[in-house]
């Protein structure tokens, strides 16, 4: 079959390692090219079997942390990384988000969502998160609601900023990360989701 | 027991107590620390033992006592009666019509007094280094107490880019504050008027008239106060100059004068022998304070492993057994617990147990960086709090050497936790501002705020060598680079905790 999508693997969990293989070479458009389960072995593979997707784990044996690891792997050409990793907290999660990986996946997820998010990113849909990540399962925070209701009234970044005493660049950056979180695409979104959930309607804090 | 050190005191103490401006002391709030301080100071020396620092409580012997008190004299106590003595450094800022005029000289006065005083216990301490070396002895120090002198100022060298002029006291003279210090070839001459203190090095012979010989090219150092802009603070370079860099400054001083003094004595008399006394000696006294330091160190870090581990078992018992216990009431009581309660409940344990871990090892800073991991921090904060916080940091941090992101950690959570334990806050911010050389990191909160006497009532009432020990971990970063540690708070405005570090020239 012609367009395939070539994964490899790269994880140091025996018994997940088996898991994904199994369940994933049973999706038929989905072929695992190899595994690995460590870092070093994992960058000599993916150098010669050039596969589509990395599903890569954050910790593994041997390698100098995972901060260097996924910027090893993402610097190959052509393979989208896909981080698999039972790491949960958001500053974690935006840190290796910042580093160019195309989705991270929590490893509570079932094979399916894996092979899911894999097809969505090869159609280009850029990042993909774990659902649990995603609106519902995480808690607007407290300056994030402020945030929010202030885009609801249709205050500017540069006004936000100057009201939270904050940089327009941390209120972006804050911005980027809720539409992370709820899966929204633009600004624009952002605001009609804000408005829609009644932030407008709040009280500001003094 | 250190004789010298213990004459250097007392000689500070009476200079304090008879030279000082009762106005100026009485604004400071420095009469009564003074009298706190001899009181306990007395009590110390009677004992053996030294109350003030809480750390030293658990000394054995009185002989270690003692000398662990008498280093902490040299450093710490001289630093810390400098630091409430420089105006700009006390709790609130006075503003710019209640320090003028009289105040600014009356300040003036003050802080020559005391750096004065720093300068001969110098002196005096050097003394006694050179008595132990024959040759050496046409290097003691002779000091000349600080007095008011008006001269004609028809001679003046004042550098002309400055538009303080001295208090005109007649037609055609001006009156300065001045004191020295003197070998037999080089002079110190130190002179203040108006918030400006200047410092020349002057050849001996030349001290007869001051006012010409002080040159331009002879100005070591200036110390401003701006009474515009900042009433009551003193700059350096026009930077606010903290207690340890006014100690630094006259350190430095000292230092040409001694320098420029022995070379004298190595061209005409002596040789390069002298250097290598000179400097063997030096080295003594070093290693002498550096041995004091290193055992109070010690001490200090013993407490805090036994403060740790009493920590930990804390934790364990009251978050995660409590925890574990609360779970296992439900499972057994009559309403049984859904499965996603609890996988709630053992998420929370799990969390709980992860933060224990955390806190002892952060093997999270080794993997992520100090960046990442401080976000995480301020997100752990918030989901606790559920304050409103904000973490800026718009560029990427260098990679500092992982002793200093460890000790940048550590101030930073203490920071934060302090924040969570008392301040009320409801807006915490952390902000990390890097420049080409320098890393600042601010603890903002808008919570209650303290006086700063509080807190360190606080920390004696509490027993704590405080397992943080912010003050002494910015001193560990300054074995890498110069850092700055300040914290600043006010009933009712919150508090800022400030950490600056010029990472680009380290020592």
């Amino acid at each position: 079959m012609m367009n395939r999508i070539g994964v490899l693997i790269v994880e140091d969990h025996q018994v997940t390692l088996e898991g994904l293989t199994t369940g994933l070479s049973r999706e038929a458009d989905i072929e695992v090219l190899g595994t690995a389960t460590t870092s070093d072995q994992g960058l000599e593979m993916a150098v010669s079997l050039k596969p589509n997707i990395i599903l890569l784990d954050l910790h593994l044996p041997g390698s100098t942390g995972p901060k260097t690891t996924v910027k090893s792997f993402c610097s190959i050409d052509g393979a989208h990384v896909i981080v698999f990793s039972g790491e949960n907290r958001m500053a974690f999660i935006q840190t290796v988000l910042s580093m160019g990986v195309a989705g991270y996946l929590l490893k509570s997820e079932n094979v399916g969502t894996v092979a899911d998010a894999m097809r969505q990113v090869m159609i280009g849909k850029k990042p993909v998160l774990s659902a649990e990540l995603v609106s519902g399962e995480t808690k607007v925070t407290r300056s994030e609601q402020e945030v929010l209701k202030m885009l609801a009234r249709g205050m500017k970044y540069n006004e936000i900023a100057e009201r939270r005493q904050a940089s327009p660049a941390t209120v972006r950056k804050q911005c980027e990360l809720l539409l992370l979180k709820h899966g929204l695409e633009s600004r624009e979104q952002l605001i009609a989701w804000a408005v829609q959930s009644g932030y407008g309607n709040l009280e500001l804090e003094p | 027991m250190n004789p010298i050190v213990d004459r250097t005191i007392d000689e500070f103490l009476k200079y304090l107590n008879e030279v000082m401006p009762p106005l100026v002391a009485d604004k400071l709030g420095i009469t009564e620390r003074l009298e706190r301080a001899s009181a306990v100071n007395k009590v110390g020396i009677e004992s053996g033992q030294f109350g003030r620092f809480s750390n030293l409580r658990e000394y054995s012997s009185v002989d270690m006592g003692r000398r662990a008190q008498a280093a902490i004299y040299q450093s710490l106590w001289l630093r810390e009666l400098a630091y409430r003595m420089v105006p700009g450094i006390k709790e609130s800022n006075p503003s710019a019509e209640e320090f003028a005029g009289e105040e600014i000289e009356e300040a003036t006065r003050a802080l020559m007094t005391l750096l004065f005083a720093t300068l001969k216990g110098l002196a005096l301490e050097f003394n006694a280094l050179v008595s132990e070396v024959p040759a050496l002895a046409q290097l003691r120090l002779s000091t000349t107490e600080v007095s008011e002198v008006r001269e004609d100022s028809a001679n003046q060298a004042v550098d002309s880019d400055s538009d303080r002029k001295p208090v005109r006291t007649g037609k055609n003279s001006v009156t300065y504050l001045r004191c020295r210090a003197s070998s037999s070839t080089w002079s110190l001459s130190m002179r203040g008027a108006h918030g400006r203190i200047e410092f020349f090095l002057v050849p001996v012979l030349e001290i007869f008239k001051f006012s010409r010989s002080e040159t331009p090219g002879r100005l070591k150092s200036v110390l401003q106060m701006d009474d515009k802009s900042a009433p009551g603070i003193w700059s350096i370079d026009s930077l606010p100059a903290d207690p340890d860099e006014l100690y630094y400054l006259i350190r430095g001083v000292f230092k040409t004068l001694v320098f420029a003094s022995a070379q004298g004595l190595k061209d005409d008399m002596i040789g390069p022998a002298i250097f290598e006394n000179l400097e063997g000696a030096a080295l003594r006294a070093t290693v002498r304070e550096l041995l004091l330091a290193e055992q109070n160190m010690a001490q200090k870090i013993v407490s805090q492993q036994e403060e740790i581990q009493n920590r930990i078992a804390r934790d364990l018992h009251d978050a995660v057994i409590a925890d574990i216990m609360t779970l296992k009431r439900q499972l057994t009581g009559d309403r049984k617990l859904d499965d996603s309660e609890l996988i709630d409940g053992l998420d929370q344990v799990s969390q709980r147990l992860r933060e224990i871990c955390h806190d002892l090892a952060p093997r999270d800073l080794i993997d992520w960086g100090l960046k990442t991991v401080i976000a995480d921090l301020l997100e752990r904060v918030e989901q606790r709090t559920g304050c409103d916080c904000t973490f800026e940091c718009e560029r990427d941090l260098p990679e500092f050497p992982y002793p200093v992101q460890l000790h940048v950690y550590r101030i930073v959570q203490e920071s934060l936790t302090n924040i969570e334990k008392y301040a009320e806050a409801s807006r915490i911010v952390v902000n990390i501002e890097v420049s080409d050389n320098i890393a600042k990191f601010i603890i903002r909160d808008n919570g209650k705020g303290v006086e700063i006497g509080e807190v360190d009532a606080r920390k004696a009432k509490e027993g704590g060598t405080g397992l943080s020990g912010t003050k002494e971990r910015a001193e560990m970063i300054r074995c890498y680079y110069p850092a700055r540690l300040r914290f600043e708070s006010e009933p009712g405005k919150g508090s800022t905790t400030t950490l600056e570090m010029r990472y680009n020239d380290s020592i």
